[in-house]
């Protein structure tokens, strides 16, 4: 017993001289207190810098700020007045202030929504064309991408067989589909979804159904699709799944095509009861919060169909240049005369 | 601490401190300079990068440059001092052997973390103008990285030179010549105007 005592002050006085050297950073411990001080110490500082917000003034441009883009000083040709531009901070108000509009945020995020929407549209191989169009004849200049769906997700995604005669209605839901199982395809990549095929038809071999899981480029529950029909038995496609076997319903969420037409359904029923893209797109992926942040599920979605539907502006009219001369009568001959001969002015360029 | 094989050998103190100092030298360059004459590694995925990119370039490089001079100035004052290290060859071995790749590899981190999160997420964020340019743009993100390393060595170096040029009677014992600054300095040229020239020619 007693020395069983001695052996624990023992151990305890040898940690208490360890854990004071390595206090004084000449333990020989793995890490010593030093670097941990340095480990801690400075992400604070560096995260302490972060909370410093970036000045922005109303009324002046940045500093250095080439003249021409965005003049703080106005000259007057004829002597008046000279009108100076006093630099105005923006600070925020504090504590809640009633929503008030914030132009350059609100750009901000719809750039990076687009961005975004066209990189997830690229990746998942549902664009045939893409452009970036700027408008320079703006300050600050706007910019736009204008986005052609490929041909066979759109059309996999129009056959929608439901008595909605409306076509702006099925050409929406069919560009929301796109959208949606574009991001789909973007979060779960092939062996993911060929790891969920595999897990439900072993699931289906060992206990004789198929779990009611997302499936497919789609990721659609087979319960959406018997809910589907259900809801709507007058549309004829829709009101066909409930004949089907959970092995059909689970090869039809697997084909692409199919899960196309799947999702355009989905979004027709709910722009039939005259929900918003964003709602939809939120109520497809079973979210439940709603957030602002620029990189948001639904303002993606509801972005990458906006981009569907622009259009590429028109090229400025081509304008003719007069000739440097009064124009002579046509002459019969085709041979201009040596002495009248003439250069043509050049063609418009559009780029 | 020693991380590392008998010879070459990091200290891991001056590693952290030299990666968060770049860091946080660099958020505080941000604020101050204007984004026209600044360059981040996120200015290469955005719609518009800046208008002037030597000046950009040389306004990012400041940051690891400086740490490295303060980083220079710190170590060659500390170890002079009386007691410590009195030793020309071992002050020479300690500062080829421990201090510059501690330094190089603290601003290299530095330059790292600040690029991590767009590295991770270019296929989400990046330029749809320049999104095929993936590989091309990470080799240009390395090389970049590189460049910062050799700038906070060439800090470093700068500093301890400055200071055995102010210090008088020690004729003929520098611990670094004005041929080792040339190397380090041609080397960081080297890398940064590479990938300038490289980044401003796919970019057009």
């Amino acid at each position: 017993m007693r020395a069983g005592s001695q052996a624990m002050a023992a151990w305890l006085r040898a940690r208490s001289q360890a854990l004071a050297a390595w206090l004084r950073g000449d333990g020989d411990g793995p890490v010593p207190l030093r670097l941990w001080v340095g480990l801690v110490a400075w992400p604070l500082s560096l995260f302490a810098f972060f909370v410093i917000p970036e000045s922005s003034y109303l009324n002046a441009p940045p500093l250095f700020a080439a003249p021409a883009a965005s003049p703080s000083r106005i000259e007057p040709v004829v002597p008046q007045p000279q009108v100076k531009k006093i630099a105005v901070l923006t600070l925020k108000m504090e504590g809640e202030t009633p929503e008030e509009g914030d132009p350059a945020r609100d750009r901000r995020t719809r750039e990076l929504r687009e961005r975004v929407g066209t990189n997830i549209l690229h990746l998942s191989g549902y664009l045939a064309d893409a452009s970036l169009v700027v408008d320079s004849t703006q300050y600050p200049p706007q910019s736009y991408y204008v986005l052609a769906p490929d041909s066979r997700a759109l059309g996999c995604a129009s056959t929608i067989d439901a008595p909605v005669r409306d076509p702006t209605k099925t050409t929406r839901a069919a560009q929301l589909a796109v959208a949606i199982v574009a991001v789909e395809k973007f979060n779960r990549n092939a062996v993911q979804r060929w790891a969920e095929w595999t897990y439900a038809r072993l699931h289906r071999a060992v206990l004789g159904q198929v779990p009611d899981l997302s499936y497919g480029p789609a990721q659609v529950r087979p319960s959406l699709l018997r809910h589907l029909a259900k809801e709507r038995p007058d549309w004829p496609q829709a009101a066909g799944w409930t004949a089907l076997s959970d092995d059909k319903l689970l090869e039809l969420l697997f084909q692409e095509c199919k899960a196309l037409g799947i999702a355009a359904t989905f979004a027709l029923d709910r722009i039939d009861r005259g929900e918003a893209d964003t709602d939809i797109a939120a109520a497809y992926a079973g979210q439940r919060r709603r957030s602002a942040a620029p990189i948001d599920y639904a303002g993606i979605v509801q972005t990458m169909v906006e981009m569907m539907g622009q259009s590429l502006p028109e090229p400025p009219a081509p304008t003719v240049e007069p000739p440097a001369f009064p124009s002579a009568p046509i002459a019969p001959s085709l041979q201009p005369h040596p002495e009248e001969s003439f250069t043509a002015p050049a063609a418009p360029s559009f780029k | 601490m020693r991380v590392g094989r008998p010879g070459i050998t990091m200290d891991a103190m001056l590693w952290i401190s030299t990666t968060f100092a770049v860091l946080v030298a660099s958020r505080l360059l941000s604020l101050a300079i204007p984004s026209e004459y600044y360059f981040s590694f996120q200015s290469l995925f955005s719609d518009r990068p800046s208008q002037k990119i030597v000046l950009a370039v040389l306004g990012k490089m400041l940051a690891p440059f400086l740490v490295g001079m303060a980083a220079g100035w710190l170590l060659d004052s500390m170890a002079r001092q009386p007691g410590r290290i009195n030793r020309h060859a071992t002050l020479a071995r300690r500062l080829r052997q421990r201090w510059s790749p501690s330094v190089f590899i603290g601003a290299f981190s530095a330059a790292f973390i600040a690029a991590w999160p767009m590295i991770v997420y270019w296929d989400l964020l990046a330029n749809p103008e320049v999104s095929n340019l993936k590989a091309i743009f990470f080799v240009l993100y390395l090389v970049y990285m590189l460049a910062y390393g050799y700038v906070a060595l060439l800090g470093m170096l700068t500093a301890i030179f400055l200071r055995e040029q102010m210090e008088a009677g020690v004729e003929g014992r520098k611990t670094v010549s004005i041929g080792e600054l040339s190397r380090v300095g041609a080397m960081w040229l080297l890398h940064s105007g590479v990938a300038s020239v490289a980044l401003d020619a796919i970019t057009k």
